[in-house]
């Protein structure tokens, strides 16, 4: 399989009143054609912002390093106007919240058709045929009467569905979906899932899920990376991940949620909380937290290492690779 | 069988819907439709649902955060209901609640030793030295530490506000506590360390908590009892384990099936249902699920179930799961 996004060694920083903060540190991974990739992590892991300095989408504060190539091109060394012609075309994006990401003054179908116009040359009438057809795709029930309406007279699964068929107009090569679901109540966010997976069968794009929720990782990706204070820091299949998750705070994280078809008495806790991005511990930014840290934890930063099924960030795992 | 320490009978809670010019009522949300339930002392009954079905709502009517519309509130042998509004306010020291946003429900002006202290004037409790007594020991008992009572809110993360928000509940020795959403703003790894914390203090304080939310494996860990919610009103509660085991309105079943599960490799079998919650201002009539129900029939559509026991104090609000004709 091609891979379709490689991402190197970037680095995100903010210029910030208490200085330069940096929230995505280093981060390495790479998505292949048509696999879902998940990224886990908790609020203010960098998640969000890997998304964005992918998309280029940074505020003026914000600036990045490192490499980005995508489909062959270098992201980061496109031109703003080359770069219009990524966005929403062979990129899409699918955000959290579908109220503030559409325009509320614009009926739904004229935003399809605004994003099919920009990167298509089609006439006004094709381009209606398109946003009508798309609708439809999503699961629209009265699609050419949903055309014509304002997003606050849909609800919030519908608008889901919206946001879909905008990102899936122009046939991206990868969709990057940031919480697509957690806005959702469980039983719309079991009908947006299944209407992922149902595009993705037919059309082959490449997903980029970002997520909190280890079950719906569990059902979606194939490959996860967890992020961590701005570090990726366990990447794997994801029935590995499931099965013998390596990284402490991976079996932190899982052992942390209640889970329906389990009975325990008491969550297992990760004690603390994140690091803010100017406080980051000098060695491995868990190690605070981390009920099995050790020594050089606390010393020195843990690199990225190739185990026999993952990568895991951890001290813990290096023993075992020199004594191997 | 014990006395139950609230019972809830037939409440409703209308909102009216104001329009035109002179902004007559031209019809009503109704947010709670008439609602049964029983809280027995020291458990933990859970409310779920989905958004817009009135769980939060029927939680500020029972404090009387929100004056209802109709129904009984019986607690402590009074009907809340009906209490005037000054013993209504003597009578909160015994009913508490914790908030959804611990960033939202705390005064940023105040210290936290001026929040906790606050909830203890307010209801005549103890003496100036008693309260502070009071106070230190139960900034320990939520995991902080005495020193932290001198400051204020924004020194704190979402996890460490919200155990002030239970604090400032326990305080006052409340009989029962209303926790509407506690942990849904919290990371997962923050969110066990409070769900951990409130399960010790069921246990230290012999607590009655009416836990609502939407997360349902939140919601079995946490409590004994659960009624699920639809559109205002219940349509099944049950003992956790008959619940889970063996769920019966199909609603209940649906959203069960709906909750993603964090194993791979295993498949199950979803009811995925068709469309969105119908608008509580204009519900479907018979029963309010039928719209979205594989089952429904012609009696569901015409024909309002009502709640009633299937056995083992299961009670379910469908005439299918009723006339046996839905197995189970």
């Amino acid at each position: 399989m091609t891979t379709i996004l490689e991402v190197e060694q970037l680095r995100t920083r903010f210029r910030t009143d208490s200085g330069v903060v940096s929230v995505v540190d280093g981060v390495d991974f790479f998505i292949r054609a048509g696999e879902t990739l998940g990224v886990v992590g908790e609020s203010g892991c960098g998640k969000s912002v890997t998304s964005l300095s992918i998309m280029r989408l940074l505020p003026p504060n914000g600036s990045t390093e490192g490499s980005i190539r995508f489909n062959g091109k270098n992201v980061l060394a496109l031109s703003e106007k080359e770069m219009q012609g990524v966005r929403g075309n062979e990129i899409a994006m699918i955000f959290q919240e579908p109220m503030t990401s559409l325009n509320p003054l614009h009926t739904v179908g004229k935003q399809i058709e605004e994003a099919v116009m920009l990167h298509r040359k089609v006439t006004k009438a094709e381009a209606k045929e398109r946003a009508i057809a798309m609708l439809k795709a999503v699961g629209m029930p009265r699609a050419e009467e949903i055309y014509g309406e304002f997003p606050h007279q849909l609800s919030g699964g519908m608008r889901q569905r919206v946001m879909i068929a905008m990102a899936m107009s122009c046939d991206p090569k990868l969709i990057i979906a940031d919480e697509p679901t957690t806005a959702l109540d469980v039983t719309i966010q079991a009908q947006i899932l299944d209407l992922m997976r149902d595009l993705k069968e037919k059309t082959g794009t490449s997903i980029m899920l970002i997520t909190h929720d280890l079950g719906v990782v569990a059902e979606m990706c194939d490959r996860v990376i967890v992020m961590y204070a701005g570090q990726v820091v366990e990447e794997t299949d994801v029935d590995t991940l499931f099965d013998s998750p390596k990284h402490p705070y991976t079996i932190g994280l899982m052992n942390s949620i209640p889970e329906l078809d389990e009975e325990r008495e008491y969550l297992e806790t990760i004690p603390g909380a994140v690091p803010l991005p100017y406080q980051m511990p000098v060695g491995c930014r868990f190690a605070p937290r981390c009920s099995q840290a050790i020594a050089i934890c606390h010393e020195k930063p843990p690199e990225l290492l190739q185990l026999d099924n993952q990568k895991c960030r951890c001290w813990l795992y290096a023993k075992e690779g020199e004594q191997a | 069988m014990t006395t139950p320490l609230l019972e809830v009978k037939g409440l409703q809670q209308h909102f009216p819907i104001k329009g035109g010019f002179l902004k007559r009522t031209t019809g009503h949300v109704k947010a709670v439709d008439g609602i049964d339930l029983t809280v027995y002392p020291g458990e933990t009954l859970g409310i779920v649902g989905e958004s817009g079905c009135g769980k939060s709502t029927t939680g500020r009517t029972i404090l009387r955060l929100l004056e209802p519309t109709a129904g009984e509130v019986w607690f402590d042998g009074k009907d809340l209901a009906k209490l005037p509004k000054e013993e209504m306010r003597v009578m909160r020291r015994n009913l508490q609640m914790i908030f959804q946003d611990p960033y939202a429900s705390l005064n940023p002006r105040m210290t936290i030793k001026q929040i906790l202290m606050e909830s203890l004037m307010v209801h005549n409790i103890g003496t100036k030295a008693e309260r502070e007594k009071v106070i230190e020991e139960i900034i320990q008992v939520v995991g902080l530490r005495k020193e932290h009572l001198n400051r204020h809110p924004h020194d704190f993360s979402g996890g460490q506000r919200q155990r002030i928000g239970i604090a400032r509940a326990l305080v006052v020795k409340p009989k029962l506590i209303i926790a509407d959403e506690p942990v849904s703003a919290l990371d997962v790894s923050i969110q066990s360390q409070v769900l951990n914390l409130l399960k010790d203090l069921k246990k230290e304080f012999n607590l009655t908590l009416m836990f609502i939310s939407h997360d349902l494996s939140v919601v079995k860990h946490l409590c004994d009892r659960i009624a699920v919610m639809y559109l205002g009103r219940i349509v099944e509660i049950a003992d956790k384990r008959t619940l889970f085991e063996n769920p019966s309105h199909p609603y209940t079943r649906a959203l069960l099936s709906a909750v993603p599960v964090a194993k791979p490799r295993q498949k199950r079998e979803r009811i995925l249902l068709t469309g969105d919650l119908p608008s509580p201002a204009n519900p479907p009539s018979g029963c309010t699920f039928h719209p979205r129900c594989p089952y429904a029939t012609e009696t569901c559509k015409t024909q309002v179930p009502s709640l009633s026991d299937i056995g083992k104090g299961q009670l379910v609000s469908c005439h299918l799961v009723q006339s046996g004709e839905l197995i189970r």
